[in-house]
């Protein structure tokens, strides 16, 4: 009896030490590769997973002797144009550790003009990678859109004329339209930061004198680029023209001076991507501690193959005195 | 089918058989010194003349109880309810009387009240399958952060959980605190929390009782797949004027209580009293401290005595929360949630043997959000507003028969309207009816055997949904001590919550619609009670509970925008399982509970884990809960609560990669690859411990000092971890732990 009884504390001790099973790291292919409409066909890259244990880059990332192809569909399974890729560093300086594979068209001389990406085209990607299944993507350029009119050029800092820019819609198969917003700030400074962008990076309130000498200027350049979240077309208003009217906040303008706003039309990959690397990072539903994987369309692999359509408008932010 | 109805029929027969020239004794049950009735305190008719039978009968929310089917005789009539003193009777009672006896149980002293201490376990309804009780002396009782708290309280039970330190959520055999409803004086609460979920929204010197349902509810509860906590606040003093008043360091409270003409009535006002720390805080330019912060709550009741058969009383609630901060330049966060209930609740005795209540409800909870970020504005306005009828029919024919039926109907309007830099980004407006009826018939085929079948048909306006939920619990007491128990139920949930466990201030309340179905599970429940020598007492309960069609919003959602309704959910199913066990001492030097779960939670949602099972956060294989009191001398008190459990489940992950190239917003990205929630936390313990002294303060009132001590030997547990992956390439994991550090806690109250 005694024993029994040792045995159920043991075994109830033991259980009570549950370490779970986080798994263990094994390598496998990421690629990656942003298609743009009426630009080039991209490289592709394709990289190995690394162990949380490892310092990012402190063993090779680059995935070599892989066969890369891209194909552009006339439809489902009908193949209407095809991009075999080669590993990069064959013509460039990029080194087989980066992982980068250029199309072949792009890189033999004379091969004739680059191939460019097609708004609304339909394009595949495998790769294989030795001693792996096959990676496989899909990815539908969202379709081409507009700047309509002429934007405003001039805007008052925390004016309530905002920076409005109007485009014709862009179109997706199965949904509306999902869009993200860039701001390049042009000239950007320490002098030019907004109020919140300053007191943001270097606490200093607006009323605060400051000596930009004795700041770290390397601390703007998170900013100098910024970008909306995924945000679908029914956020903003239509015109009745039928284009759509983006108006920008004013938390979006770090720096007074020249920006250039990107607005990029989204494929599902892209947008799948972000809406989980969002989640991974704990702005989801998600409690504490839960961090789901990332899904954005890659069969036997990870990564993204993604496309996007997109359209460029200038702007000049001015202080508020003038 | 045709079992069922045959079973209905024997069940019907046995009415007019035993109804004949048997009496009935009735009548309310009632603290002997405030007045207040007892809800579910015991009557029992010792020396039945039926061999081998002792009629008995629990009294029920209003504190009424009736025994019918009473041969005429003189029976002993001993009533008890858990630290109280046992009443003992002579009564007899002619054939066919119908005997109206109210009667009055005395406190049991000052300080032994305060430590469970009952009588007789002779308990008819307390000891009901699924069923716990917490006093309001024990709540208070307890060593606590900062506040007494009801929610916290009921984490110690077996079963319940919390999600953290920092979270008074319910987690409640393995279902999330939505899954759980929340009434107080028969009305729903939406949000009952305070400090953005840090604390429960009851204020425990206005309670007068809290049940908690864990699962296996009869008919005549609904609304929720997983359990229910009933509230109910006191009516106040019926004898004589009586206060109490209570400093914090977080809150002070107030409660006035006492008699009028006509009945009763009380107030008691809870405030949070930290503003002139925080001033304090920001007169040293110290970063972060709030411009304001306060909550309170204010809890009434007035009670009037119509007649002998009629009582009325009116009751409200009101509370608050709200935060201002201005962190940075041109940026601003007021944050404000609150409650509001109200309700005007009739009893009325049709006779001795029918009793009926009646109450309408009105709740509303809001919160209103307003953030102005770098000068764009971006607000909400989030209110539930549920306005409701409900009546219950009891009709106890005799000692074998009871049948109660009743309906809750009434409308549910939830609006949230979201504006974004002044244009409007969201305004949904869901307004729907519901109405639920149910019957519920309990059966004793003998003095050992009771059997509770019903049925609840409940509907909801929004997507005009019909679910059938029958019930069905059988109790067999082999001996006077000991009870076989078993129990089933079918349930559904029309309505699911947006929370965060970290902060409940934006909670939003969704509803079923088309292409949206209601949540249901099943549950099925077994348990053993027995009474112990010397004041022991043991449970172990087992249960099993499916969850289907559990639907949430999804949370990969970024932007509701455009979105038709369906959309903005993912579905899934969940089950959980397990074996509770409680053993309790209620008398003597020291007194206490220790309760054991073993326990196993699964979720499943095709969008996560790649569609296989997982361990929801709140998951744990072991949990081993303590308390513990003790008598030091005539006015000094101790008591001890220790907490151990299995770690939480959590994602670590073991791979990441990384994206260069990105175009959209010019920086590298990183993605992490794990096994979802596949890692344990290392397991969760702690260690609390409260002194309690209690005397009278200058012959004019009592006081009692409270002195506490949470995470006695400063228990690091930890909360969660998170992964920072650098731009140098490398990677941090951080650790947020819970309360890291003990923390004293000194509360003095007076009563009067």
């Amino acid at each position: 009896m005694n024993r029994i009884l040792a045995f159920a504390l043991a075994a109830l001790g033991i259980s009570a030490c549950d370490f779970g099973d986080p798994g263990v790291h094994q390598p496998e292919p990421v690629v990656e590769a942003w298609l743009i409409a009426g630009e080039e066909i991209p490289p592709v890259r394709l990289t190995w997973t690394q162990s949380v244990e490892t310092r990012y880059g402190s063993v090779p990332v680059g995935v070599g002797a892989a066969t890369v192809v891209v194909t552009q569909l006339a439809s489902p399974g009908v193949p209407e144009r095809r991009f075999d890729y080669a590993s990069a560093d064959v013509w460039s300086d990029f080194k087989v550790a980066d992982g980068i594979y250029l199309p072949l068209l792009l890189s033999r001389p004379g091969a004739g003009g680059p191939p460019r990406v097609i708004a609304g085209a339909t394009y595949e990607l495998t790769a294989d990678v030795p001693g792996y299944p096959t990676l496989a993507a899909r990815t539908i350029v969202p379709g081409g859109f507009e700047v309509v009119g002429e934007p405003v050029r001039e805007v008052v800092y925390q004016s309530t004329e905002q920076i409005e820019i109007d485009v014709s819609a862009s179109n997706y198969p199965g949904r509306d339209a999902v869009y993200i917003i860039s701001m390049e700030s042009l000239d950007p400074s320490i002098e030019a930061l907004t109020p919140f962008l300053r007191d943001a990076i270097y606490s200093i309130a607006g009323d605060e004198e400051f000596d930009p000498s004795t700041l770290d200027p390397e601390e703007i350049s998170d900013v100098i680029f910024r970008s909306s979240p995924p945000l679908n077309e029914a956020n903003w208003q239509v015109n009745p023209d039928a284009s759509i009217r983006l108006k920008l906040p004013w938390f979006f303008a770090a720096f007074y001076g020249a920006q250039e706003i990107t607005v990029s039309a989204i494929d599902d990959n892209v947008w799948n991507h972000f809406r989980y690397v969002n989640a991974q990072e704990g702005n989801g539903g998600f409690a504490p501690g839960e961090i789901p994987n990332v899904e954005a369309g890659i069969d036997q692999g990870h990564g993204l193959f993604g496309s996007l359509t997109r359209v460029r408008s200038r702007v000049v932010i001015l202080r508020e005195d003038g | 089918m045709r079992y069922l109805l045959a079973a209905v029929a024997v069940m019907c027969l046995a009415l007019p058989a035993a109804a004949q020239s048997t009496a009935t004794l009735s009548g309310f049950i009632r603290d002997a010194d405030t007045g207040e009735t007892l809800i579910l305190a015991n009557v029992i008719l010792a020396g039945t003349p039926l061999v081998g039978t002792s009629l008995g009968a629990a009294s029920n929310t209003s504190g009424y109880f009736v025994v019918s089917g009473i041969p005429a005789g003189s029976y002993q009539i001993m009533a008890s309810y858990i630290g109280y003193e046992t009443v003992v009777m002579e009564i007899t009672l002619g054939e066919g009387e119908e005997r109206r006896m109210n009667i009055e149980l005395a406190p049991i002293g000052l300080l032994v009240d305060e430590v469970i201490v009952s009588g007789e376990r002779e308990g008819l309804e307390d000891g009901r399958i699924g069923v716990s009780r917490m006093t309001t002396a024990t709540i208070r009782s307890l060593p606590t952060i900062l506040e007494p708290d009801v929610f916290r309280s009921l984490q110690l039970l077996p079963g319940v959980k919390a999600a953290s330190d920092y979270s008074s959520g319910l987690y409640i055999r393995g279902g999330s605190p939505d899954q759980t409803l929340i009434l107080l004086d028969h009305t729903t609460v939406y949000n009952p929390t305070h400090v953005f979920g840090f604390f429960s929204t009851f204020n425990p010197d206005a309670v007068k009782d809290v049940r908690l349902y864990k699962g296996g509810f009869p008919a005549e509860y609904g609304g929720r797949i997983g359990s229910v906590v009933d509230v109910y606040n006191k009516d106040g003093n019926r004898n004589r004027y009586a206060g109490k008043l209570s400093l914090g360091l977080l809150a002070s409270r107030a409660m006035v209580e006492g008699p009028h003409k006509r009945g009763s009535f009380m107030l008691a006002v809870r405030r949070s009293t930290l503003e002139p720390v925080l001033a304090a805080l920001r007169n040293q330019d110290i970063d972060g401290i709030p411009n304001n912060f306060y909550f309170y709550d204010i809890n009434g009741k007035v009670s009037l005595d119509l007649g002998p058969d009629d009582k009325v009383s009116f009751a409200g609630y009101a509370g608050r929360d709200d935060v201002g901060i201005e962190p940075l330049e041109l940026t601003s966060i007021d944050l404000a949630y609150g409650n509001r209930t109200g309700s005007v609740n009739w009893t009325h005795l049709f006779s001795d043997q029918v009793f009926s209540n009646f109450t309408f409800t009105a709740s509303r909870y809001s919160s209103q959000p307003d953030l102005t970020i770098g000068g764009t504005r971006i607000s909400r306005n989030n209110t539930v507003n549920d306005f409701s009828a409900r009546g219950d029919l009891e009709y106890v024919p005799n000692d074998r028969l009871a049948f109660k039926g009743g309906f809750w109907g009434g409308m549910f309007t939830m609006r949230l309207k979201d504006v974004f830099d002044g244009d409007e980004s969201l305004n949904q407006r869901i307004q729907a009816p519901y109405l639920s009826v149910y019957g519920q018939q309990r059966y004793r085929p003998g003095s050992r055997t009771e059997i509770t079948g019903g049925l609840r048909a409940s509907w909801f306006g929004e997507g005009s949904y019909l679910r059938l939920e029958p019930r069905l619990s059988v109790e067999h007491r082999p001996t006077a001590d000991l009870r076989l128990q078993a129990a089933y139920g079918r349930y559904s949930q029309f309505l699911t919550l947006i929370s965060n466990e970290v902060f409940t201030g934006l909670d939003v309340w969704l509803t079923t619609d088309d292409g949206v179905p209601p949540a249901h599970g099943d549950q099925f429940v077994a348990g053993v009670k027995s009474s112990l020598r010397d004041g022991w007492s043991l449970e172990v309960e087992a249960y099993y509970r499916t969850m289907r069609g559990l639907f949430q919003l999804d949370p990969f959602l970024l932007d509701a925008a455009g979105l038709d309704y369906s959309e903005l959910f993912h579905f899934g199913t969940g089950d959980a399982s397990g074996v509770e066990v409680l053993v309790e001492k209620t008398r003597g030097g020291l007194t206490g509970m220790l309760g054991y779960t073993l326990g196993e939670t699964n979720r499943t949602f095709p969008n996560l884990n790649e569609g296989a099972p997982y361990a929801p956060k709140y998951d744990r294989l072991h949990d081993v809960n303590a308390v513990a009191n003790f008598r030091l001398g005539k006015t000094w008190k101790a008591t001890t609560a220790f907490v151990y459990a299995t770690g939480q489940a959590y994602t670590e992950p073991v791979s990441y990669y990384r994206l260069v190239d990105s175009p959209v917003d010019n920086v590298i990205q990183t993605a992490q690859i794990s096994r979802f929630q596949g890692a344990r936390l290392p397991a969760y313990h702690r260690l609390d411990i409260g002194f309690t002294k209690s005397a009278r303060f200058f012959g004019f009132a009592d006081y009692e000092l409270q002195l506490q001590l949470l995470n006695v030997y400063a228990r690091r547990n930890i909360w969660f971890r998170f992964f920072e992956f650098n731009e140098d390439g490398t990677v941090e994991q951080t650790t947020v732990p819970q309360i890291p550090v003990p923390v004293p806690n000194i509360a003095f109250t007076l009563t009067f």
